[in-house]
Order: C-alpha cells, then sequence, then structure tokens
C-alpha cells in the first residue's frame, strides 16, 4: 500500500514537471508607404518600426512573466516591410530579425491572414499548448486588424482580419484566462466585442485612436479615448 | 390533391429561387470576368468623396454610368492623375481614358467598410472635366462629420453592416 502511495506521489511530480506550457503570441501588422502618407493630415508610420518597436517592449514584458517553459512567438506581416525596404533602401526584414534574436524569441513571417489564422489555430497542438495572450499592434479601424495598410494601395488594406472572418478561429485555443489586447485604433469600439462572442476571450481594445509615436507601447490619443475593460 | 398542392408549392419555391437577378453587383464578380474581353481602353471618371479612398468610376466605353464600378487604384505601374497636380481634388470630375485592366485581388476601404475593385493603372489620357455622375455610394461605416453626401446606416442596421463588406 505504501509503494502504491509513493508510486502515485512521483506520478503527480512527474506530470506537474511535464505541465503543459502555454504560448504567448505578438502579432505586428506593416507600415505605411512614405510615398502615399507623405502628403496627409495625420500621417502614418514616418518611422518605419512602429509596430515593431513597441511589440518588443511587450515581448520583453512578457518575457519577465512567462514561464520558463513557455513559448513565445512573435509573428509578422512580411510584405509590407519589403515594400517599406525599398522605399527607405535598407533592408528591414534583418533588422526585424535581429530584434527578435536579440530578445530570444520565435519569429514567424506571414504573407497571408490565412497562414496566421492556420498557425493560431495549430501552429501548436492547442490542446497541450493553449494561447497564453495575444497582442496586435497595427493599423486598425473598429471592425479590422488590417496587416497591410496604406502600402498596397493608397489608405486601404488587402490583408486583414476582418470580424466577418473572426470565426475562422477556433475556439478553444485559447488557455482560461487568456488575455488579449489590440492595441491599434478604435478596436475596443466593435472588435472586441466580436472577438469575444467568436472565442469566448475578452479583448481590451481602445475606444478612439492610439499613438505609436512616444517609443514606447501605444498611448490613448484620442479625447475621452480609453482601453475596454 | 392535397398533394397536387404541396408538389405544385415545391415547384414555385425552387423556381422562385431560381430567379434571383444577375446583378452586376454581384459580389462575386472576379478581376478575370471584369477584364474578359478587354477593352482598347476603359472610361474613367475621377471622384473625390470627402475622407474617402476610392479614386472614382471605371467602365467600359459602351457601358452606361451606371454601370460602372466604383474603384480603388494601383499606382505602381502609374500615378493617379492628381498626384502631379498638387491636390486630391484638382482633377475632380475630370473624365479619362484608362489604360489598364483590374487587379486580381479587390481592396478595402476603410472608411466604408467595403471591399472594392481594384484598377491597376498603367498610363491615361484625360478627356477634361465632365458634369458630376451622381452614382450612390454603398452605405458608409464611417461618416465624415457633417458630411451629408455619404448615406449612414441606422443604429439597429449598424452591426450587422459592420459584417456585410461586400
Amino acid at each position: 500500500m505504501k509503494l502504491h502511495f509513493k508510486f502515485l506521489f512521483f506520478s503527480l511530480l512527474l506530470s506537474a514537471s511535464l505541465a503543459y506550457a502555454d504560448e504567448y503570441i505578438v502579432v505586428s501588422g506593416g507600415p505605411a508607404l512614405r510615398k502615399w502618407e507623405r502628403e496627409r493630415n495625420p500621417t502614418h508610420d514616418v518611422y518605419w518600426g512602429n509596430f515593431i518597436k513597441s511589440a518588443g517592449i511587450r515581448l520583453q514584458q512578457i518575457q519577465q512573466e512567462k514561464g520558463v517553459d513557455d513559448l513565445l512567438t512573435w509573428v509578422v506581416y512580411r510584405p509590407s516591410y519589403q515594400r517599406r525596404s525599398v522605399e527607405e533602401g535598407q533592408d528591414l526584414m534583418s533588422q526585424v530579425e535581429a530584434k527578435a534574436q536579440e530578445l530570444g524569441v520565435r519569429l514567424i513571417w506571414f504573407d497571408e491572414t490565412e497562414i496566421l489564422i492556420r498557425y493560431l489555430n495549430e501552429g501548436q497542438d492547442r490542446h497541450e499548448q493553449p494561447i497564453r495572450s495575444l497582442d496586435f499592434f497595427g493599423h486598425s479601424n473598429k471592425a479590422n486588424w488590417m496587416f497591410d495598410y496604406s502600402n498596397e494601395i493608397d489608405a486601404c488594406s488587402v490583408v486583414f482580419l476582418h470580424t466577418r472572418d473572426l470565426s475562422q478561429l477556433k475556439r478553444g485555443i485559447f488557455a482560461k484566462g487568456a488575455k488579449t489586447q489590440s492595441w491599434g485604433c478604435h478596436s475596443g469600439e466593435y472588435y472586441s466585442q466580436k472577438f469575444r462572442e467568436t472565442t469566448g476571450v475578452k479583448m481590451v481594445g481602445a475606444i478612439g485612436k492610439t499613438d505609436y509615436s512616444s517609443g514606447a507601447l501605444p498611448f490613448l490619443s484620442s479625447k475621452n479615448g480609453k482601453w475596454t475593460n | 390533391m392535397k398533394n397536387t398542392f404541396l408538389i405544385f408549392g415545391m415547384l414555385l419555391f425552387i423556381v422562385g429561387c431560381a430567379t434571383v437577378p444577375d446583378s452586376p453587383d454581384r459580389p462575386d464578380i472576379t478581376a478575370a470576368e471584369l477584364n474578359a474581353n478587354p477593352p482598347e481602353y476603359w472610361l474613367g471618371q475621377r471622384v473625390y468623396y470627402t475622407n474617402l479612398q476610392v479614386w472614382g468610376w471605371v467602365k467600359r466605353p459602351e457601358q452606361s454610368w451606371d454601370d460602372a464600378r466604383l474603384v480603388l487604384l494601383k499606382e505602381d505601374k502609374c500615378l493617379a492623375p492628381h498626384r502631379s497636380l498638387g491636390s486630391r481634388t484638382a482633377d475632380q470630375n475630370f473624365q479619362y481614358r484608362l489604360y489598364g485592366r483590374y487587379w486580381a485581388r479587390k481592396g478595402y476601404e476603410p472608411m466604408m467598410n467595403k471591399m472594392l475593385d481594384v484598377f491597376e493603372l498603367e498610363r491615361y489620357e484625360s478627356l477634361g472635366q465632365h458634369g458630376s455622375l451622381d452614382l450612390r455610394l454603398p452605405v458608409v461605416m464611417i461618416p465624415p462629420a457633417g458630411d451629408r453626401s455619404h448615406s449612414r446606416p441606422s443604429n439597429d442596421a449598424r452591426h450587422r453592416d459592420y459584417e456585410d463588406i461586400y
């Protein structure tokens, strides 16, 4: 009997040490092209790395809070950086890759929304490795995350995750109590509610606009702006 | 007799389902379909709408303006005419012969919250100013403050409209 208890104790200890890790995911959209934005007021993305620098700060925060075995993944929309690289005359992708290496995080590039959705749904076995947190840095309006914005086409988007497509995210991919936040403009006015409806997970979003120009995490820039709970 | 009515009713239902008009604005119309039998040139009219990013309306020369399509412009090969004129409104209601084709992807206009056709411009010839077309825009998600030129969604319909981007 005593032996059985010992066996049970060691089994529990072993299963605790093999406890499933979670995944933390940060998504960065791409910058606009200056040739479209230069004449606009307000203008977007004077600095190409708005969604890289802010994501980097969040990734550092997560590094401090995540468990040793938890995965930390940075998913970045590539085509906008490729096109902005041509405009800037410098290789921005290698700068993003260097940043990921410096932060010690896994970097995954994506070119189409389907690739991002597939990663969220089944990039890991979500029973064993659910998503503990999801952060989005990029252009958005109340109904859409625009990974491409004012890049392929002046002030429009060709690659995005619209609320109407959120149903493609499988229920159950998030860990219980998962935290999600959209750092883009206006997400709290509709996107957050729709995200919760379709995934069952709360998403913090902004009522009003957000501003990335401080070089820190984006701040609310509209009068009466606030983050949703 | 009862069965005859039932069958007749079912037939009516099936025929009714099959008579949905084939609207030119049907959402699944592809660039390949739009580009089929390409004309020598397209006719375009530049219309600037406050805060919207659309370029204007495009049609085949033989079509009526009622059949024109509201387009975004892909400017990798050729910049829009207004770029060299100093302002977005400089060529308001100008007509152009447009050379190019519809791009394979549709584009999302964020103020309208709509997917629109994208015309890939290769070159153009100005035909000068014409009168206003007065064509109806789809419902706009974010109407510019104080602007009455766009139709607004009702409060009840607003969230349903957000999902309807085609």
